[in-house]
């Protein structure tokens, strides 16, 4: 106990300030109870709603009036290849639109195309202009939004602390430690009941969209305390990301580019994806334009710097100027002028469809965790439409937020097991006493091992190299060398999200090694047809020090495969 | 290429110090966070700096190179840089300050809608005309810049700041907001500012709040003319 500098006590800990997290503690503050938000950056700008780009599904029809719910569920379903929690599905369409007239009373405003209607941009897997949008600034208007409401609500907030662990006491969570940043601090966090939204993992590869945050630290914590994870060998990677330089390398170029008329051109000058998706062609799902652009690149029609070309420059300046802003920016910083050249992109880590696995209201397999957003698995499938990602946010942020203060309400806080507690503290401090290797070198070889081997393309040969690299990396974990003191130490915090990382990592590695087939985002080399007995989920939970993995049917309701 | 840094842990060190590094990979529009990074991997040199999205979307990585404040993601890596942190914010370490101070001052000004209990369902019905007029104040991304460099701010705390001006000026011209921001402004030192345009120079948002306040100051004058 003594280990502690101090204690914070509240009905609620929400672990995760992005859009997830924030709408859940509007949600669990309205059921009166106390609620406490930790943020490992700044609140609303660490996590990747507030980058989020292009928008939000919600089957409106306010530009295409055939479009309702039932074509939003299936276009979803068919993205994911079937292997969605249709139940989840279900509540997301029925729910997507509410929850973004929310965000206008909490004082969002969105694009519209006359007073009472929104404005709906297509994206890909979509057979309707379904995306409600603010230009090309979507996540950070909802951003703008939530942290107005979370001030109305006087909701607690503490920014720039790192949860390392969830601590358990028969059967369920009883608290958190944490690693405070600005005061140096290490932290125990005491709740009746918990909600991860800690978003996704996109820092365990080299390239990828996501913040430095997102090591994947709730699936870890998760995982760590015994909840199930599903579908982990999901990850989707974004057709398009920036190339060069080097230091741009992944950046998010958004999907509204193509929503809005994007062209796609190998160095041949061919439209390519009519090969690949004659009917869709640029708008076809993003695993499939991921793959595309993948294979131009590897059979030798690369642009200059080794992508593809993306072209927009036939539309108005103004046009360009408006809707797509912050890509006009982000390249002109770089020194092109995307109303003048084409873009060059290629494909980047995303998102995570996969995750903490949650029933329809939120709850993981440990009665009083509770996850919502990125973090948590099941709605997606094996293929994340763009856009479903906001709506989730805000319509399961909601329901975690509801379901969690209720569960708060029935229990009383549970005891702490103060010798696991110092084993944390010894765990974080231990970094100090060895001698050797910076954190960020066995962080970068990590990366490299997962870009290349658990990547775009997978095989039995790939995916065991990877096994073979995390367990080397592990092994040398007890050489890494830290500063000492707590505070705002980058080398401390990276070596403890390597820790996750690696868990995660490992994870994603076994579960894709598993599925002996090509679905969705997963791609496997050795076996590139989709295989109607690969029907199936892949679940995973600890065991002793372990992983077990196993399989189950998907959650079906209404659209059989 | 050598880039000097502002070193300052207030839990250990006595007083700042600046240190040199050399960047030996140096690639052109390489950005300044990535010239921390490569510091930090490469020598152990523990910089202690915020960044988050590296695509300015989160503001996170403000701080000031050769003495203007700017995006540590989008700005190119020059030799001989100086980086040192934002002004007017204590230091957390080296670059990072606390720019939590504001928070309470920010809440204070009661930094959302108010308007009737009334709850819809429905979407609420809003002209591009009112759209288009928070648009630009709501493109902040929060990053502080403004308030390192405002001279006024800097000398008495009289003066909110042009960030909690801003804020002002996106509820007022929402017209979903009922309640009296000009009352506010007031009281936080709406007549302090000295219209340098400080601000705007600073905004990577290029958000031009010095304007705002101009507007808000016109507009309390020309009510308090007709109170007479």
């Amino acid at each position: 106990m003594e280990t502690v500098d101090d204690v914070y006590q509240t009905d609620v800990l929400i672990i995760g300030g992005g859009g997830a997290g924030a709408r859940a503690a509007i949600e669990a503050k309205k059921h009166n109870v106390d609620v406490l938000v930790v943020v490992k950056g700044l609140f609303g700008r660490s996590g990747c709603t507030v980058m989020a780009e292009g928008g939000y599904n919600a089957a409106f029809g306010f530009i295409d009036k055939e479009d309702n719910e039932q074509y939003h569920f299936e276009d979803t379903v068919n993205g994911g290849r079937y292997l969605n929690n249709q139940k989840l599905v279900e509540i997301l369409v029925g729910q997507a639109k509410i929850r973004i007239i929310d965000l206008e009373r909490f004082g969002g405003a969105f694009d519209r195309i006359t007073p009472d209607k929104l404005s709906q941009r297509y994206f890909g897997g979509q057979r309707f202009r379904r995306t409600v949008h603010k230009g090309d600034r979507t996540g950070h208007e909802i951003m703008f939004a939530l942290r107005e409401e979370v001030t109305r609500q006087n909701v607690d907030v503490l920014e720039e602390v790192a949860i390392t662990s969830l601590l358990t006491s028969e059967g369920r969570v009883v608290g958190a430690t944490g690693l405070d940043l600005i005061h140096g601090r290490f932290l125990l966090f005491r709740a009746k009941a918990f909600i991860i939204a800690t978003g996704g993992a996109g820092r365990i590869y080299s390239i990828t969209t996501n913040p430095f945050q997102k090591s994947g630290d709730g699936y870890a914590m998760a995982f760590k305390v015994g909840a199930e994870l599903v579908d982990m060998e999901m990850v989707q990677f974004h057709p398009t990301g920036m190339v060069f330089p080097s230091s741009s390398k992944g950046l998010l170029v958004t999907e509204a580019v193509r929503g809005e008329g994007g062209k796609l051109y190998n160095s041949l000058g061919e439209r390519f994806m009519a090969r690949y998706d004659a009917e869709k062609m640029e708008l076809s799902t993003r695993d499939i334009v991921t793959r595309s652009i993948f294979s131009e690149i590897q059979e030798g029609r690369a642009s200059e710097h080794g992508g593809v070309y993306l072209d927009i420059s036939h539309l108005p300046d103004e046009t360009i100027k408006q809707k797509l802003g912050t890509m006009l920016k982000q390249f002109l910083d770089v020194g092109i002028d995307i109303r003048r050249q084409p873009m060059e992109v290629s494909p980047t880590a995303h998102h995570f469809m996969g995750g903490i696995r949650v029933n329809e209201v939120c709850r993981s397999s440990i009665s009083n965790l509770f996850a919502c957003g990125e973090v948590s698995g099941g709605v997606h499938g094996a293929n994340r439409l763009g856009g479903n990602s906001l709506a989730e946010t805000q319509v399961f942020g909601s329901i975690a937020g509801e379901y969690a203060a209720k569960e708060a309400r029935k229990l009383p806080y549970g005891d702490i097991n103060y010798a696991v507690l110092d084993e944390e503290h010894d765990r974080l401090y231990r970094f100090e006493e060895g001698e050797g290797v910076l954190p960020y070198e066995l962080k970068a070889r990590l990366q490299t091992t997962m870009w290349q081997n658990v990547g775009i393309i997978r095989t039995e040969k790939s995916l065991k190299e990877a096994i073979a690299e995390i367990k080397e990396i592990k092994n040398e974990i007890y050489s890494i060398k830290v500063e000492s003191g707590l505070r705002y130490n980058l080398e401390l915090l990276a070596a403890v999200d390597l820790e996750n990382m690696l868990l995660v990592a490992e994870i994603i590695t076994r579960a894709a090694l598993m599925r002996k087939e090509s679905r969705g985002a997963h791609f496997r080399k050795d076996y590139p047809r989709e295989d109607r007995r690969w029907l199936k989920n892949i679940i995973l939970s600890k065991i002793n020090d372990g992983i077990e993995i196993y399989t189950e049917a998907p959650l079906i309701t209404k659209m059989k495969p | 290429m050598k880039i000097t840094v502002f070193r300052y842990n207030p839990q250990k060190d006595n007083e700042p110090r600046y240190e040199d590094y050399v960047i030996r990979e140096y690639e052109k529009h390489m950005k300044i966070i990535d010239a921390l990074n490569y510091v930090n991997s490469e020598y152990g040199a523990n910089i202690a700096f915020r960044s988050s999205c590296r695509a300015g979307q989160c503001g996170s990585c403000a701080l000031r190179a050769n003495k203007k404040p700017v995006l540590a993601c989008r700005t190119d890596v020059e030799d001989g840089i100086l980086l040192e942190p934002l002004r007017n914010f204590p230091v957390i370490k080296d670059l990072a300050v606390a720019t939590q101070m504001s928070y309470p001052r920010i809440r204070a000004l009661r930094p959302f809608i108010h308007r009737g209990t009334k709850k819809s369902d429905t979407l609420e019905p809003m002209l591009l005309r009112d759209l288009k007029r928070i648009s630009k104040l709501k493109d902040c991304i929060e990053c502080y810049s403004c308030m390192s460099v405002c001279p006024v701010f800097t000398n008495t705390k009289e003066f909110a700041g042009p960030l909690l001006f801003r804020i002002l000026a996106r509820f007022h011209h929402d017209v979903r907001d009922n309640l009296g921001r000009l009352t506010i402004a007031v009281e936080e030192g709406l007549y302090l500012c000295t219209s340098c345009g400080a601000c705007l120079v600073a905004c990577p948002e290029g958000i031009d709040t010095n304007k705002e306040i101009e507007k808000m100051q016109t507009l309390v004058y020309e009510s308090s003319k007709t109170k007479n």
